[in-house]
């Protein structure tokens, strides 16, 4: 009988399940037999079109209500895909509301190594400066480390060190069972050096903004703070903003990989704005060049 | 006792009165579409299917009462959000990488929703009028006025931004963005009641304690639930609240809205939550509507609604499902939950 492992990839919204998830696949050899279970919550399958998904099946539940019909097409599906590919591994990324733990536990009972499946322990990516702000103040955060899932802490390459040293101490005295692994050269790795101290007293936060007057923010293109963000990935943590561009009114914002934007469906009425975050190191060579840019 | 119909058995229960047994009132609008071999898409914006749809699972099962919905997005739809039809067997999405709102101060210059012109909003109260004409002289019908003040201020701003919002955007601001959804939702559930609905509810999920805290939800939720409640059964109209997920931490709260019935999911403490509610409001819910319901056989479907019965003493309980049943849920499972009621929940006076 063929063996399929399921791995649940959890992790609140934008902690970067679907960076984490991208890499994987790019580094899985050809013909691995990988399924791919996309679970978006209350949206368009947004992360399945990121997905590097050419070389894989790849199913998206989406809609539905958070605790009901999800839970039964989630199980329907994984069983279909069982059935009709038996594939060796089923990545499935949870939604970021989603409490990752209550999904292992649902396919945990539905799955059993009779019928030929392992459900791992749950993988829970984290953002350094998401944690930060959420962890202790959003119940739905908090959700994500139950059952002492795997953490990844994501985007480790452009925040300050002694943030990600903050986060994982935290992490480490708050949940002293779970493994943390952080990325390395740009590769996961285990990392050895971590300590158990908890040196959040006194810390002081790295992470610096930039906010352009009124002004400024008039003269932004879409087209040019797109490539400026691009162009700066590694410097620009978040760029979030309010611009008119041709009468129109548009949303954008940049999360440090991807760039969005929306247009406003009504008049805003209001005024252009933009704040970019970065870190203190790099907050002024990117306040020097917005400033040659207008 | 002379045996009741679905409407007088929920009426009984609703006015504290012993009715002849539990009623069973399923939350369907899934597998009702199923039942009456509609598809989802096909019918998410026909009034006539959607009756249609109630009118016929309701007479192939007899349950008690019918609950009309079609999706989570009609209301945000009639508020101007953009909403996914892309796949004819699900209920219909908001998207929300769009939103209506990009900053919560925008709703101060919004118009309201008109529920007999906006959106599908006019198809939901079509349902209800038809239903209501066809079979609610005997069966009670709850006609949705879709989400509650939270529930729609997440759909209409994005569920990420608000999520981040409620932790970084100054309080009042967002507690004025939530007066806003609120007023759009009252206008919807009056209109339930002018199509002839028996009673109306909100799904306020969103903020209940799989997603926020309940500390959180008296902070911006509760209040706005509360101020609904009043404005709705004042207008004549008992009124319902649907939370769903675990909300064994805010029960109390769920009681002091005044609502007539709380609609709770399959992880409420059944015993509990009754001893809580101790006949203020009338219980609804709560078998799984994944496991059991779906999954498990008629015996499981069985054995959780006598434990549900047992737990309540049968008293101020309307058996549903905890939350909308699967289209896929087998006839056997659904004939179950009703059989119970019939087993274990007959009053003899």
């Amino acid at each position: 009988m063929a063996h399929s492992t399921i791995k649940i990839i959890g992790g609140f919204l934008g902690s970067g399940k679907t960076t984490y998830l991208n890499r994987i696949l790019s580094q899985a050899v050809p013909d691995a037999g990988i399924a791919l279970v996309i679970n978006e919550f209350g949206s368009v399958a947004l992360d399945g079109d990121l997905i590097i998904h050419e070389q894989y099946s790849m199913m998206e539940i989406t809609g539905g209500c958070l605790c009901c019909s999800l839970k039964a097409d989630l199980i329907t599906g994984i069983s279909d895909i069982i059935k009709n590919e038996a594939p060796r591994i089923i990545y499935i990324e949870a939604t970021g509301l989603a409490v990752p733990d209550e999904m292992r536990k649902t396919l945990e009972k539905h799955f059993s190594e009779e019928d030929g499946v392992t459900v791992d322990p749950v993988t829970v990516t984290v953002d350094c400066l998401q944690y930060k702000k959420m962890k202790g103040k959003l119940r739905i955060y908090d959700s994500q480390f139950e059952g002492s899932p795997g953490i990844k802490l994501t985007k480790t390459d452009i925040y300050p060190e002694d943030l990600i040293e903050e986060v994982n101490n935290h992490i480490r005295s708050s949940h002293k069972d779970i493994k943390i692994v952080r990325p390395a050269a740009g590769r996961f790795l285990f990392n050895s050096t971590l300590n158990n101290q908890n040196n959040e007293t006194g810390h002081k936060d790295n992470i610096q903004t930039i906010t352009l007057d009124r002004e400024q923010a008039q003269k932004v293109k879409k087209d040019r703070i797109q490539a400026f963000c691009r162009d700066h990935s590694d410097k620009i943590i978040r760029m979030k903003g309010l611009i008119k561009n041709s009468e129109i009114w548009e949303d954008v914002q940049f999360d440090g990989e991807n760039f969005f934007s929306s247009e406003l469906k009504k008049d805003y009425g209001g005024e252009c704005k933009m704040v970019l975050f970065t870190s203190d190191e790099n907050r002024d060579e990117i306040a020097q060049k917005l400033q040659r840019y207008f | 006792m002379k045996e009741m119909t679905g409407l007088e058995r929920c009426q009984a229960v609703l006015n504290k009165e012993t009715p002849d047994r539990v009623p069973v009132v399923p939350q369907t609008f899934m597998f009702a579409a199923e039942t009456a071999g509609f598809r989802i898409g096909d019918m998410n914006k026909d009034g006539r299917l959607m009756a249609e749809s109630h009118r016929i699972s309701q007479d192939k099962y007899g349950y008690d009462g019918c609950v009309i919905d079609i999706d989570d997005a009609s209301l945000a739809e009639a508020c101007g959000a953009t909403v996914i039809f892309d796949n004819p067997d699900e209920p219909a999405l908001v998207d929300e990488h769009n939103p209506l709102v990009t900053d919560l101060r925008q709703f101060s210059d919004m118009e309201f929703p008109d529920p007999l012109k906006d959106g599908r909003l006019p198809a939901w109260l079509e349902a209800t009028e038809r239903l209501i004409a066809d079979i609610g002289d005997r069966v009670f019908v709850m006609g949705r006025s879709d989400q509650g003040p939270f529930d729609l201020l997440c759909l209409l701003r994005g569920t990420q931004n608000l999520m981040m919002e409620l932790i970084t955007e100054e309080p009042e601001v967002i507690w004025k963005a939530l007066d806003w959804c609120r007023e759009a939702n009252l206008r919807f559930a009056k209109a339930q009641k002018d199509a002839g609905a028996h009673a109306t509810s909100i799904g306020d999920s969103y903020a209940g304690p799989n997603l926020i805290s309940p500390e959180m939800f008296r902070e911006f939720a509760l209040e706005h639930e509360i101020t609904l409640c009043k404005q709705v059964q004042d207008y004549g109209i008992p009124w319902s609240l649907h939370i769903c997920g675990n909300t064994n931490e805010i029960i109390e709260d769920m009681v002091s809205t005044g609502a007539s019935i709380l609609e709770v999911d399959w992880q409420v403490d059944m015993k509990k939550a009754s001893e809580i509610v101790d006949g203020r409001a009338v219980l609804m819910g709560n078998i799984d509507p994944s496991d059991p319901l779906v999954y498990g056989t008629p015996e499981a479907v069985d054995l959780k609604a006598k434990a549900i019965i047992e737990a309540t003493g049968g008293k101020h309980l309307f058996l549903s499902s905890g939350c909308a049943m699967g289209r896929r849920t087998p006839e056997d499972n659904m004939r179950a939950m009703i059989n119970a009621a019939k087993k274990y929940g007959t009053f003899d006076n």
